[in-house]
């Protein structure tokens, strides 16, 4: 061990609040509690509603042709295969499929950062002092409970595949319709509207960072498996955007359930292009 | 660019300091360092400031810039005076101040030295030899240049002041960039979550937006170290597999 | 008399730079009691300023590289005045001191087999640059400075040591002050390393930053000890020009390595003019811009571009050019590197990219880089012994850019990295000996209370003069008169003009109190640039013939006789005397190499 000379200083430091932050740093928080309340809030209410969620019902109000579109928050698809579940549990599906992006969003290393600052002003902007602090219990971080189940991301992660898969599922049945004529092939503008969600979807996923460490990250002779190195570098690639896709797909998988709710009741007849 | 602007410089000590003001001329390119060299040299040369290189090689000029850490000699000053010209300059703050713009940054120097250093393996042969897909990693890492912006903008040290807890961004980068080398042998997980106080770290990222050398400090260092001690610590299907096929 | 503090060192090492952390693994190996002084934070030294790398022979990119081309180009490029020793020490162990630091754990860039990637720079025959990108400084002194506290040192940061305590036996300690509080301390030590830099900072357009006052050699001066080749400071041909603000801060060669062109004011390559390829380098470039095009993919089969002369050659061109009215708008030259493509500037020269993107608002993947010529390195410095690094004081050994003799002349990229690794263990070792036949001696009052005065005048006066003031017309002179192009009546007037600073010099005062107070720091730092701005003029005014770094345009020639003799200053008094001390005839095996590169 070196030694340093000591030297008279106090452990004092220069006064906090003393030429703080003046710009407009409130900004990003605000934006991300906005986005994040309201995106809780419409999908709380659908999935309370627990209806308009095939575009079926559409036939049964009276539409001649629809495209197979299911909503994304009823994926995969429990609804089918376990019949009256609703009925039985008096709850909706929706809330057991939740579950899944919702824990995996909920422990994403990107959106932990947002919400630590939005939600918990742990710190709300950078360099900021962080209000209350004196007052506020000794600070664990991620050390302790609860934060420590964060480390469990990758577990979110596994089923989150699942999922995804499940959206192509979707996506291949949403390049049918179903009318008088029975089931045909057909696009129109909710095929593309599932197959944005699902690209968005994938981005996110793959540009994780417990994916990121799986490909490859934990290995630290990646030159001795090219295949895994080649595939690091394109998931390190599309780390570096892992905040633009969370919010990206978050935004696409409500406007997917708002487009499905939008046709199954008949508010609107989609667009067919093909 | 405005002729003169105004600087607002934290003049005093740990016993307590004031804002002074100080109206310096301008000229291109000048850098928030600049003016304050033209203030000791013109107006006050007891003004305590650190700096070397003053091209953003060294790491000693850190300070906080109309709020935020950043290194003056990088700083354009057109880019931070108000619409009245003002620039505000202040200590770091999570330090000890010493008087000024220096602060005591030594706790710094005392964490460097407990983290194990490398070791190669054992058997490795001579001359030394390493992809360059398998040393760009740690090279990203070894870009550091202590400037410590990154320590002193970490609210778990600047906040909460949990310097018996946690090392900060700063070692978290020298740790990865140990860790990550592809010769290394030694095992640094538990020393990671124990020692270092990895879990300490909650990403909000600060770290990795004042880095002056762009160094990713969240994404390529702790977000990845944090997965490592995942892997050891965190994951129970790991943990008993690991435990039924009898290693360690 | 000021109350001071006092510890106690086996080894003292003044400066923590590469030369200093690398003596003080050295000492620490031993097991001896070691500490370090460092002027800044230690890691700050300007060792971290070094980009394109560490030159040594170790030949990994398939050329016929060894030790000896390696010294062979080093005596050439310095033009024929270094110590041929120390040269041979160095090329011989500059190898395993790289090789020394992966096993510290530094992270060079790669070959495709995985070994060390070496790149080309000026004067070096072939690829022998060891390198991390532009920043290998940073990767060197960071390695060191882990290693060397890792092993127990004592370091002092932020300690400014302004004289050597010596006895009839040598020397004996030093008095510092701590710069945060103004204490005095007394260091008492059986042996002293200086390890202290350079001083480019007495002049106005400069790469170095406020530390290069050259307080070592000015202190081991005052001691007792000579200097060599004072006349001999390096111009950095590509120092930045544009904005003002960064006047004089460092352009890597490794830009010029990489392919890097010079084109003048009108947009001429002017490299290529006959007038600027001297003899001794003559057939050994391209003839033609196409063959400098070819060498940058197939190195085996063409010659480098002229761009790649050494230091002082291409200096001493874009002075020429600007000279002549063909410089640019700001009167410097262009060097334009964007035909290697964004990707592989930005992978090769990333702190480049950043520099000139950040601080000039220059793109130099998409344009090219205004640079003229900065002060950069002294190749002059304290005499000592080449294997030993022994300077004229017993118990005191001088390393790195302090201590002269290496590079003669001029200095060629990449050789100082090296320098500061072989010399910087050889004096380490060397003290570890000097230690242990040696005692703490008794230090002298006199000599420890002669120094506080002079140490805390500047406190007491209340009317006396800025040294910011004098500092600042010392540059002035300095870089009219003493810069790459000198004559007798410059050198004259700048030499009587450096006396009326002297004097007023004795007159310095600063405001404030002893806390952190860069106004009283200044103050001392300034004796030590006017002494040794003095031994530099003076030299300059000795050497009646242009060598290397030193052109003089009242006698423009090389003169064989002066190939001869190097110029020592030593202090009689207060008096600087300038001495021809004649070169020992090259051994017989080093001209046998020397031959060799003729054929």
């Amino acid at each position: 061990m070196a030694s340093y000379s000591a030297r008279d200083v106090h452990e004092d430091r220069a006064p906090v609040g003393m030429g703080s932050r003046t710009d407009r740093w409130w900004i990003e928080p605000v934006l991300v509690i906005l986005t994040l309340v309201s995106f809780s809030a419409y999908a709380m209410w659908r999935a309370f509603e627990g209806n308009y969620y095939d575009s079926l019902q559409a036939l049964e109000r009276g539409a001649r042709e629809v495209p197979l579109l299911l909503s994304p928050f009823y994926s995969p698809p429990f609804h089918e295969w376990f019949p009256g579940f609703k009925e039985r549990f008096a709850i909706s599906p929706a809330l057991f499929v939740l579950v899944f992006p919702l824990s995996f969003r909920a422990t994403c290393y990107y959106c932990r950062r947002s919400y630590y600052r939005a939600f918990f002003w742990d710190p709300p902007a950078c360099g900021l002092p962080e209000p209350g602090m004196a007052k506020r219990k000794r600070y664990t971080g991620e050390s302790a409970w609860p934060f420590v189940l964060q480390n469990l991301h990758r577990y979110a992660l596994y089923f989150i595949l699942i999922v995804v898969a499940f959206h192509y599922k979707h996506l291949y049945d949403a390049c049918f319709v179903m009318g008088d004529a029975g089931r045909h092939f057909g696009i129109g503008l909710g095929t593309m509207i599932m197959g944005l969600d699902a690209v968005l979807l994938s981005l996110y996923v793959f540009s994780c960072h417990s994916w990121r460490h799986l490909i490859g990250g934990g290995l630290n002779l990646l030159s001795s498996a090219p295949i895994r190195l080649r595939l690091w570098r394109i998931v390190s690639a599309l780390n570096a955007r892992h905040g633009l896709y969370f919010w990206l797909s978050l935004i696409t998988v409500g406007l997917a359930d708002l487009y499905v709710r939008l046709v199954a009741s008949g508010i609107i007849a989609d667009p067919r292009i093909i | 660019m405005r002729d003169t602007i105004r600087l607002r410089v934290f003049r005093g000590d740990a016993s307590g300091g004031e804002e002074r003001e100080y109206e310096v001329k301008t000229f291109p390119g000048m850098v928030v360092l600049d003016a304050i060299h033209q203030i000791q040299g013109e107006q006050d040369g007891t003004l305590a400031c650190r700096w070397n290189c003053k091209a953003a090689k060294c790491g000693s000029c850190s300070a906080e810039i109309n709020g935020l850490p950043r290194l003056m000699c990088k700083s354009r000053v057109e880019e931070f005076y108000d619409a009245a010209g003002v620039i505000r300059v202040h200590p770091i703050k999570t330090f000890p101040l010493i008087k000024d713009l220096v602060t005591d940054v030594s706790w710094n120097y005392k964490v460097a030295e407990s983290i194990p250093p490398l070791r190669i393996r054992e058997g490795t042969p001579r001359p030394l030899r390493m992809d360059q897909s398998d040393v760009e990693r740690a090279q990203e890492f070894r870009k550091c240049i202590e400037c410590f912006l990154c320590q002193t903008v970490c609210h778990v040290l600047r906040d909460h002041n949990r310097t018996d807890a946690y090392f900060g961004p700063r070692y978290m980068v020298k740790i990865a960039a140990l860790d990550m080398h592809p010769l290394d042998s030694v095992e640094r997980r538990s020393f990671l979550r124990r020692s270092a106080g990895v879990g300490y770290c909650n990403i909000t990222k600060c770290c990795q937006e004042v880095c002056p050398e762009h160094i990713h400090i969240t994404d390529n260092a702790i977000i990845p170290l944090k997965e490592r001690v995942a892997d050891e610590f965190y994951d129970p299907i790991r943990m008993l597999v690991r435990r039924l096929s009898g290693r360690k | 008399m000021e109350p001071y503090e006092t510890v106690k060192h086996d080894v003292l090492i003044i400066g923590a730079g590469g030369a200093g952390l690398r003596a003080a693994i050295s000492v620490l190996e031993a097991g001896l009691d070691c500490g370090i002084v460092s002027k800044s934070l230690l890691g700050k030294a300007h060792t971290v300023m070094a980009e394109g790398g560490a030159a040594a022979a170790l030949g990994n990119m398939h050329e016929p590289d060894d030790w000896r081309v390696h010294f062979r180009d080093t005596i050439v490029g310095g033009a024929y005045l270094n110590n041929h020793r120390m040269v041979e020490i160095f090329a011989h162990e500059a190898i395993d001191r790289v090789l020394e630091l992966e096993e510290y754990g530094a992270v060079f860039d790669r070959t495709p087999e995985g070994l060390i990637a070496q790149r080309p720079f000026g004067g070096h025959t072939y690829r022998r640059l060891n390198h991390v990108g532009d920043r290998t400084g940073l990767e060197l002194i960071r390695t060191l400075q882990d290693r060397a506290v890792s092993m127990g040192p004592t370091v002092h940061m932020e300690w400014t040591v302004t004289r050597l305590l010596t006895s009839d036996r040598g020397v004996v300690g030093a008095v510092a002050y701590d710069r945060s509080d103004g204490r005095i301390i007394v260091i008492q030590a059986k042996a002293v390393v200086l390890a202290t830099g350079g001083w480019g900072r007495m002049y106005r357009y400069t790469s170095n930053s406020w530390e290069s006052t050259g307080d070592g050699a000015a202190m081991a001066l005052e001691a007792g000890a000579d200097l060599i080749d004072m006349e001999m400071v390096q111009f950095h041909p590509t120092g930045m020009l544009w904005p003002p603000s960064m006047r004089g801060i460092l352009v890597t060669e490794a830009v010029r390595g990489e392919g890097g062109i010079l084109r003048n004011g009108t947009g001429e390559r002017f490299m290529f003019k006959p007038e600027y390829m001297p003899e001794r380098y003559q057939g050994k470039f391209a003839d033609s811009p196409e063959e400098a095009a070819r060498w940058l993919d197939d190195k085996q089969n063409n010659r480098r571009p002229p761009e790649l002369l050494p230091r002082d050659e291409v200096a001493r061109a874009i002075y020429k050019e600007v000279r002549a009215g063909r410089g640019t708008v700001h009167g410097g030259v262009h060097l334009d590197v964007t035909h290697r493509g964004a990707a592989y500037i930005r992978r090769k020269l990333p702190s480049m990219y950043e520099q000139f993107m950040a601080l000039g608002s220059v793109d130099i993947t998409a344009e090219p880089m205004e640079v003229y010529p900065t002060v950069h390195y002294t190749m002059g410095g304290i005499h000592v012994d080449a294997d030993t690094c022994q300077t004229a004081v017993p118990g005191l050994f001088a390393a790195g850019e302090c201590a002269g003799g290496l590079h003669g002349a001029n200095r060629l990229g990449g050789n100082s990295l090296t320098d500061i690794l072989v010399f910087g263990r050889r004096a380490g070792l060397s003290a570890v000996e000097a230690a242990s036949e040696r005692k703490h001696e008794p230090i002298s009052e006199s000599q420890v209370a002669a120094e506080v005065e002079l140490l805390l005048a500047p406190l007491g006066r209340t009317q006396g003069e800025k040294p910011s003031v004098i500092a600042s017309e010392l540059q002035e002179i300095m870089q009219n008169n003493a810069m790459i192009e000198r004559s007798h009546e410059g050198l004259t007037a700048c030499l009587s003009k450096l006396q009326e600073l002297k004097e007023r010099a004795g007159r310095l005062s600063a405001a404030g109190d002893r806390r952190y107070n860069p106004g009283w720091h200044a103050a001392r730092d300034l004796l030590f640039q006017l002494r040794l701005s003095e031994a530099i003029v003076r030299s300059a005014l000795e050497r009646k013939e242009s060598r290397g770094a030193q052109w003089r345009s009242d006698y423009p020639a090389t003169d064989p006789e002066w190939g001869k003799v190097n110029l020592t200053v030593a202090l009689r008094g207060d008096e600087l005397v300038v001495t021809r001390v004649p070169l020992p005839p090259m051994p017989e095996h080093l001209q046998a190499i020397m031959n060799e590169g003729k054929k």
